[in-house]
């Protein structure tokens, strides 16, 4: 597990975070999603240890990371500018990692190398930006981190490569519970795989919820008791309403709760018309994040 | 409940069996990447960087090594003489090594000026410690391996020579010491420069261009503060600042490897070795503080910015002052009040040359041409202030400076130097261009209190010569003038030197200069006991008083067989007529110094050398241990085996004073011939002369 509590980072008199909260549960695929600047980066950098706070504090699996030697074992960093890699070929990079990595595995980095089909002996430099990525991502992943850290991985691959590193995340997940923390400004890259999105902005955790609970407990409903009239006072004071508007003897809610009570709830009014309409993932993100503005519209992807 | 999206057949295949298996085998304690580490790095760089070593070890070889082996055909074991390395070798092996550890420190340590690098390194599981140790060992092995090799090989070329291997050894031990110590303070210029054209510079400046700095800014000093004056080399520690330049001046690392006494080996070594250690433990512990957002910034400390900025801006005010002071010249001396002048054009380079460095340090820091905020401005007032009370303190006698002369009871030790020679009468021998080099030992309560009180009068008479010039009376101009400096070691550890420039006419008119001349310090000095000793003298040659500045003739050709008395005397009959003349110098007063009349003659006293031994001669180097100033004997080897003659050898003037020596000369039936002789010369010839 991740835990930063009250994180803040400055940069000469400009603070970056501003006191962020967050939880990166055991074995779950958390994305962090934000437009550029908002620091995701940052929060990154700080748990790899490559960064210290300015306050708050970062603790992975209940120790603080700092300098700490053994806890940056059992993780992997695949930063955005993979410059540090131009000087090698996958080969000298696997001796360096292998030295340095107690838990290496060698044959696991020939497996996904030989997958992506990258070769051994040629320059990173020489490689496309989606083969660094894919290279780097191989030689984190041979590490056997028990927490991966990656910052905007999926930028510049083609389709079937995003589907196979996404493969590789979520089967080290579920095989022996790797702990993902992935960036994003993009949501809908998300969406598939992550199991908790966190949403930051300007340096202050705008959201974090686990997906399925963000999906399940907000309803978008249609309701209409016939005239206006007709409609019992205090009808909807058993929801829990977000946000009602009319449209003649249609009231439009937004609603949080389970099903279950919702369809409790229509069982008890018998209203006439009664649609409960799924929201997608957009638009409960427009809802929870207040409304459309330019930076929900980026983070969504629209 | 954690939701994980199905995934198809060609997923991860790793097994648990594998994947414990897997782990076994890579180890699974918590110190295993600790270990392997050091070495994991330590070998990356070495594989990155060997190209380094391997270009200082093929240097080392075509233009150190094998000049070494050409060179070896020059030594001529009957000799007794060493024969090193060309000099163009032995200063080639510093300097690639110096070259090297630069560009060794440069290289391993170049991924701290890239934010992405930094963060994939401080990403591995490796403490910021280890990561500087084992970037520090590997650029440490890369700069240092070629040398070793490269010394090694000399010392196996030379091995058959006798001295050779001790000599080698101490040369190896200080360019060791000095690649060292360059390699660390470049490896700290590193770390508080966050990219690589900051971290070169830094590391240049750091080694050596404050060297220079500081320099300048003790000419600067001495050149507003009247009197003053560290430019002798015993007082400037300019020489320290480097073991480049202080083995450089120990000989160690040009030339012939003789060693000098104002700079021992051992001390040097051991001192410049702990230095290096020093700064690399500062590294460390800078680098342990480093945070990584500064990386690609000009400076990755901003404590280091604000030195950066005040020591630029105190470096061109340095230079701007000297540069544009220099205008004027020594002349305004003579013009105005030298305790009470402060030259304009000084102050106005001064001020140029410390706001335009400001402007160009702060652009470098700010890595923009935008620097005029108000923070500039602020930081600038600071310095401005600290400035003008830097200069009013230099450039004015408000501190007393310029007028204090330390009294007798203050003084541990004392000397005084005339660089335009000793003023006859005073003058017991010794040639123009001798009486440079001699800083003259004064002791004792009654001699350094004449010491001071010379002082005392020279200032005067700086004054009055003020005065009359600018009464418009006389302008000196036809005056001769003599050097003089000071040299006190006081008894609260502290050491002044003081230089002035004197008028002859006002030291031969002076009773503290008299005083001074005739005091058992300096006849002590200047006597045949002192300068020569004793042992194997010879009289080599007798000659005519001439003119003033010419005191001493060459008879040769002049003497005839029956009048040569050269080869008459035995060492033994030699040392006894030394002691004469001695006798009759000490007993001498100024009185009878001034009033001593014309030479009769001047007999030339030369010391020879046994064979296989070496010439003792007195040497200029002034070396001070604790509080006091002590002068050394310096013996030399020469290094010209077929030289015959004596590299030093002294001309006494005797006169009607010097009784005992007449009577010596009287008694040995030789006085008369050597009369005549010196007579013949003066009526032939009085003014060619040969020294």
């Amino acid at each position: 597990m991740i835990e930063i509590k009250g994180l803040v980072k400055d940069f000469d008199g400009f603070r970056a975070l501003k006191g962020i909260d967050m939880t990166v549960g055991s074995g779950s695929i958390y994305g962090l999603v934000g437009t550029n600047g908002a620091g995701k980066t940052t929060i990154l950098k700080l748990i790899a240890g490559v960064l210290n706070p300015d306050g708050g504090t970062v603790r992975i699996g209940g120790h603080p990371i700092s300098d700490e030697v053994a806890a940056k074992d059992s993780m992997a960093f695949i930063p955005d500018d993979l410059s540090f890699f131009s000087a090698y070929n996958i080969k000298e990079a696997a001796n360096l990692y292998a030295g340095l990595y107690s838990r290496w595995n060698g044959s696991l980095l020939e497996k996904i190398v030989t997958e992506f089909g990258l070769p051994y002996k040629v320059k990173i430099s020489k490689f496309s930006k989606g083969m660094r990525k894919q290279a780097v991502f191989a030689l984190s992943l041979a590490t056997m981190p028990d927490y991966l850290l990656l910052d905007e991985p999926i930028d510049g691959l083609d389709p079937i490569m995003r589907k196979k590193i996404w493969e590789y995340i979520v089967g080290a997940s579920a095989d022996r519970g790797m702990t993902t923390l992935v960036s994003s400004h993009n949501l809908r890259e998300m969406e598939g795989f992550c199991d908790t999105i966190g949403v930051i902005d300007h340096g202050e955790m705008k959201l974090e919820r686990e997906l399925d609970d963000l999906t399940s407990d907000t309803h978008k409903l249609q309701v209409s008791f016939g005239e206006p009239s007709k409609r019992p006072d205090g009808a909807y004071d058993a929801l829990d309403v977000r946000q009602l508007s009319s449209t003649g003897s249609v009231d439009h809610l937004i609603v949080k709760g389970g099903r279950e009570a919702l369809v409790r709830w229509r069982d008890e009014n018998r209203p006439l018309i009664f649609d409960m309409v799924p929201m997608s993932l957009e638009e409960v993100f427009v809802y929870e994040l207040g409304g459309g503005s330019d930076v929900t519209y980026t983070i969504i992807g629209r | 409940m954690l939701h994980i999206p199905s995934l198809d057949d060609n997923g991860i295949t790793i097994t648990d069996a594998e994947q414990t298996a897997d782990s076994r085998a890579a180890g699974s304690q918590a110190d295993a990447p600790r270990r392997g580490a050091m070495r994991t790095l330590v070998k990356e760089n070495i594989r990155r960087y060997w190209p380094i070593g391997l270009v200082s070890l093929l240097s080392n070889i075509i233009f150190g090594i094998i000049p070494t082996v050409i060179a070896k055909q020059y030594y001529r074991a009957e000799d007794g003489f060493f024969v090193t390395m060309d000099v163009f070798a032995t200063s080639w092996f510093t300097i690639v090594g110096i070259v090297a550890a630069i560009v060794s420190a440069v290289a391993v340590f170049r991924y701290l000026h890239s934010p992405a690098r930094l963060a994939v390194m401080h990403a591995f599981p490796v403490s910021k410690g280890m990561h500087f140790v084992s970037n520090f060992v590997s650029g440490l092995l890369i700069s240092l391996s070629p040398f070793i090799v490269s010394a090694l090989v000399v010392l196996a070329v030379l091995f058959d020579i006798d001295g050779a291997g001790a000599m080698v050894g101490k040369w190896m031990l200080a360019v060791c010491v000095i690649i060292l110590f360059t390699y660390a303070v470049s490896v700290l210029a590193g770390i508080v420069s966050g990219n690589m054209s900051a971290h070169i510079i830094a590391a240049l400046f750091l080694n050596f261009v404050w060297a220079v700095i500081y320099s300048l800014a003790v000419q600067y000093i001495q050149s507003g503060l009247f009197g003053v004056d560290f430019g002798d080399k015993s007082f400037d520690p300019m020489h320290y600042l480097h073991p480049f330049i202080y083995f450089g001046r120990a000989r160690l690392v040009v030339g012939d490897f003789s060693g000098s006494v104002a700079y021992p080996l051992a001390t040097g070594l051991i001192a410049y070795l702990l230095i290096s250690l020093g700064i690399s433990a500062l590294a460390y512990f800078l680098y342990r503080a480093l945070r990584a957002e500064r990386s690609g910034m000009s400076l990755t400390f901003r404590a280091v910015e604000h030195i950066f900025v005040f020591a630029c801006a105190f470096g061109g005010m340095i230079v701007g002052g000297i540069a544009i002071g220099a205008i004027n010249g020594m002349y305004v001396l003579f013009e105005t009040d030298p305790l009470t002048y402060v030259s304009p054009y000084s102050i106005l380079g001064s001020a140029l040359g410390a706001v335009i460095a400001f402007i160009v340090a702060m652009m470098i820091v700010r890595s923009s041409a935008r620097v005029f905020s108000l923070v500039a401005f602020r930081r600038f007032a600071i310095f401005a202030v600290a400035a003008a009370i830097f200069m009013v303190c230099t450039q004015t006698n408000i501190t007393g400076v310029e007028t204090r002369v330390p009294d007798a009871a203050e003084m541990k030790s004392g000397a005084i130097k005339v660089e335009s020679g000793i003023l006859p009468p005073y003058r017991n021998g010794l040639n123009y261009e001798l009486w440079q080099e001699y800083y003259i030992p004064i002791s004792g309560d009654s001699d350094m209190d004449a010491l001071a009180q010379l002082h005392k009068e020279a200032l005067k008479d700086k004054a009055y010569m003020v005065s009359v010039v600018a009464s418009g009376e006389d302008d000196f101009s036809t005056e001769y003038t003599s050097d003089v400096k000071f040299a006190y070691g006081l008894k609260n550890g502290t050491r002044e030197l003081r230089s002035y420039s004197l008028r002859e006419s006002y030291l031969l008119g002076s009773n503290a200069y008299a005083r001074l001349m005739s005091s058992e310090s300096v006849k002590r000095y200047f006597s045949v006991k002192n300068l020569l000793g004793y042992e194997s003298l010879e009289l080599s040659e007798i000659g005519a008083s001439g003119s003033v500045d010419q005191p001493v003739g060459n008879l040769l050709g002049y003497v005839t067989p029956d009048t040569d008395v050269r080869g008459k005397l035995t060492p033994e009959a030699t040392r006894e007529l030394a002691a004469c003349m001695d006798e009759d110098y000490m007993a001498m007063s100024a009185d009878d110094m001034k009033n001593a009349g014309e030479d009769l003659f001047v007999l030339k006293l030369k010391s020879t050398r046994p064979k296989g031994k070496y010439y003792r001669y007195v040497n200029h180097a002034l070396s001070e241990k604790g509080t006091s100033i002590r002068y050394f004997i310096k013996k030399e080897k020469i290094s010209d085996p077929n030289q015959k003659e004596p590299s030093f050898s002294v001309p006494y003037h005797v006169t009607a004073k010097s009784v005992k020596t007449i009577a010596w000369l009287k008694e040995h039936g030789i006085y008369d011939s050597i009369a005549k002789s010196a007579a013949e010369l003066k009526a032939k010839d009085g003014s060619k002369f040969e020294d």
